[in-house]
């Protein structure tokens, strides 16, 4: 009899959760509410760069929510532009990102801007993407564009100022293969124009004109650089065992042994130059 | 002799002529129906697992590395020089 009953709330509860999870999945949703918090150390190549990053996303109502993020780079360094000519320095670079998104249907619309800013080095960009699911909601298509603007100046110098700016395109298409498989290809070109160098970097070169010798002189970059990636990757849900305890003739469920994403991806950069 | 190139160019044409027939039958639905889908949508299937993390993994290919682009997320001009 006790058996039955688990039985019975065992299908009930299969029933409900299974509703729910069509109804979840047969309509495009909003992004879920989350806050994160991190923090970041890397150490390589003389460089040490730690610090933290919030993320706090939130709906406002069924069809919009908005997100923030604030992401700090401490950097110390005495990297290899120090071992040549440029001195050891710490700075700190501050990223704030604002993004919202607007559901239709099927269709996800994300707008975001975002603004980073150290000493030498100011940032601006938005983005606009459109996300859109079809063929029985298996097929997500997603489209769109980024455009930044820098403002490039150098500590020590007043008088340099220079300009870059970016603009990406990209497209993307995940599709649903197997209810355990899932496949998602991107595509980005994005085109850099301006001061692209590092206005730290030198070389030295043979002057027999300077009392020393030698002298150092700006690496010339050149004003215009395209690069187009492509990335493939896929998601292979998989699942080993459950864990069960049996309580007064129902089975509760302890946890998930292994509850694994398979994930990899082949990414492949394609870059041009134009002097 | 002809036979053999009649036969050769049955097969090429029936080839040829299969995906207009796959086409046109417009029998093409959506395979895995929305509740066989449990496992998919998962929190752990989202592209997006951890999304500032995969952000800082993807600044530092890009400052590090140089590998840019097609990352899934939008990105824009970041002040890494």
């Amino acid at each position: 009899m006790v058996v039955i009953r688990a039985k019975i709330i065992g299908v009930f509860f299969g029933f409900i959760t299974t509703l729910f999870v069509a109804s979840s999945v047969m309509a495009t949703v909003l992004p879920k509410d989350r806050t994160d918090v991190m923090y970041h150390s890397y150490q390589g190549g003389g460089m040490s760069i730690d610090g933290p990053s919030i993320l706090i996303r939130k709906k406002i109502n069924k069809k919009i929510s908005a997100s923030f993020n604030h992401y700090v780079d401490m950097v110390s360094s005495a990297s290899i532009d120090v071992l040549a000519s440029a001195s050891a320095y710490k700075e700190e670079r501050s990223e704030q990102s604002l993004g919202m998104n607007y559901l239709q249907d099927n269709t996800l619309l994300s707008l975001g801007v975002s603004q980073s800013n150290e000493n030498d080095y100011e940032a601006k960009s938005f983005n606009f993407d459109v996300s859109h699911e079809f063929f029985g909601n298996l097929s997500t298509l997603t489209m769109g564009i980024s455009k930044g603007s820098d403002e490039i100046t150098k500590n020590g110098n007043d008088v340099f100022s220079e300009q870059a700016n970016r603009i990406n395109y990209r497209v993307g298409l995940s599709q649903i293969i197997t209810k355990n498989l899932q496949v998602n290809l991107n595509v980005e070109a994005i085109n850099d124009e301006g001061y692209l160098n590092n206005p730290y970097r030198s070389y030295r070169y043979l002057d027999g004109n300077a009392a020393s010798g030698y002298s150092y002189a700006t690496e010339i970059y050149p004003n215009t650089r395209t690069s187009t990636a492509a990335a493939l990757k896929h998601d292979i849900f998989y699942r080993t065992t459950r864990l069960f305890m049996p309580v007064q003739g129902y089975f509760l469920i302890l946890g998930v042994l292994s509850l694994t994403r398979i994930a990899w991806g082949i990414a492949t950069v394609f870059q041009t130059i134009y002097c | 002799m002809n036979n053999s190139l009649l036969k050769k160019s049955r097969k090429y044409l029936l080839i040829a002529i299969l995906p207009f027939l796959v086409a046109c039958q417009n029998t093409m639905e959506p395979w895995v129906k929305p509740y066989e889908r449990n496992n998919l949508t998962l929190p752990v299937m989202d592209w997006a697992l951890d999304p500032i993390a995969d952000n800082y993994m993807h600044h530092v290919y890009q400052a590090r590395e140089g590998a840019r682009g097609a990352e899934g997320t939008s990105g824009g001009g970041c002040g890494c020089n």
